[in-house]
């Protein structure tokens, strides 16, 4: 059996470098997601994730409930990518072009196409959206966070998280039918 | 599509190479040293306690707090002593002694006023 967030914090508090390494592949995707939702940008969305990390790991003494591990990095993120969206002159400090692509599972070419084109879209829709609606939307109907844990993550009531998601979704809905008949009719 | 779901969202999905080079890129700056921390810590201490004991304690902080910093063990917490701080005073030589030994033991006898 998998070990759990909590004993992997634990493990890590007591210098196992790779223990929080584990606890980064378990949550990355929920880590970029809520980055995502900061920047709506991938690529600053990898530079907010690398540099979240390492502040996680430097304050990892202060995740006072370990077995909660997932919120409180989530956190860390969106506390990093504010800051990074505010001060957006701030260089990269470790170029990620210095880490090549490691090998991956890649998708056919043709299923390659269709889904870049939809994260295009997806993206460009997002953009619009408020950072908390854009928060809301992602946590909720990507990562499948409860309101309540979205509510805590974003410092808003369960109500106002419902409604961020309603309102985003509509807001999604909206800019995707106006891209879709903008290519239609170009 | 004319709505989005959680299907279409997943599109949004990092893929497996991101992931990878985004971790890769930062456990390689957890793990990397970084002295000039270390050398900041220890000088920024001495302008407190005399420099042997500001030294002493940094040995102590690095021994009680594995992961905290950037030289999680003793022994690399000992060479950049050596480099910044007088390791021949006693003082010093008998805190990583102890830390070595036990060094939750030595910082009790820190808040009891010293050895």
């Amino acid at each position: 059996m998998d070990p759990s967030d909590a004993e992997l914090v634990r493990r890590a508090r007591a210098g196992d470098d790779a223990a929080f390494e584990t606890l980064l592949h378990r949550h990355f995707d929920m880590a970029f997601g809520v980055a995502l939702g900061v920047a709506a940008d991938r690529d600053d969305a990898e530079d907010i994730c690398q540099d979240a990390f390492v502040r996680a790991w430097e304050r990892l003494h202060q995740c006072r409930h370990p077995e909660r591990f997932r919120g409180w990095l989530a956190r860390v993120v969106r506390s990093v990518g504010l800051n990074r969206v505010e001060s957006r002159t701030r260089r990269r400090q470790t170029p990620l072009e210095a880490h090549p692509p490691l090998p991956s599972d890649r998708p056919r070419p043709d299923e390659a196409v269709r889904r870049r084109e939809l994260r295009e879209r997806l993206e460009r829709a997002l953009g619009h959206l408020p950072e908390v609606q854009r928060q809301a939307v992602l946590l909720y109907d990507l990562e499948g966070w409860a309101h309540a844990e979205v509510a805590e993550l974003l410092g808003i009531s369960v109500l106002m998280s419902r409604r961020h998601v309603s309102d985003g979704r509509r807001a999604l809905r909206r800019r995707l039918e106006s891209d879709r008949e903008g290519k239609e009719s170009s | 599509m004319t709505e989005p779901d959680r299907t279409d969202l997943r599109a949004l999905r990092p893929d497996p190479g991101t992931r990878d080079r985004v971790i890769a890129g930062a456990m390689a700056r957890v793990r990397e040293p970084s002295p000039g921390f270390v050398q900041a810590a220890l000088e920024g201490s001495a302008r407190f306690l005399r420099p042997a004991l500001a030294a002493a304690v940094l040995v102590l902080l690095f021994a009680l707090l594995p992961g905290r910093s950037p030289h999680p063990d003793l022994e690399a917490a000992g060479v950049l002593l050596s480099a910044s701080a007088d390791v021949s005073d006693p003082l010093v030589q008998w805190s990583i002694g102890e830390a070595e030994a036990d060094p939750r033991a030595v910082l009790v006898m820190y808040g009891r006023g010293g050895p």
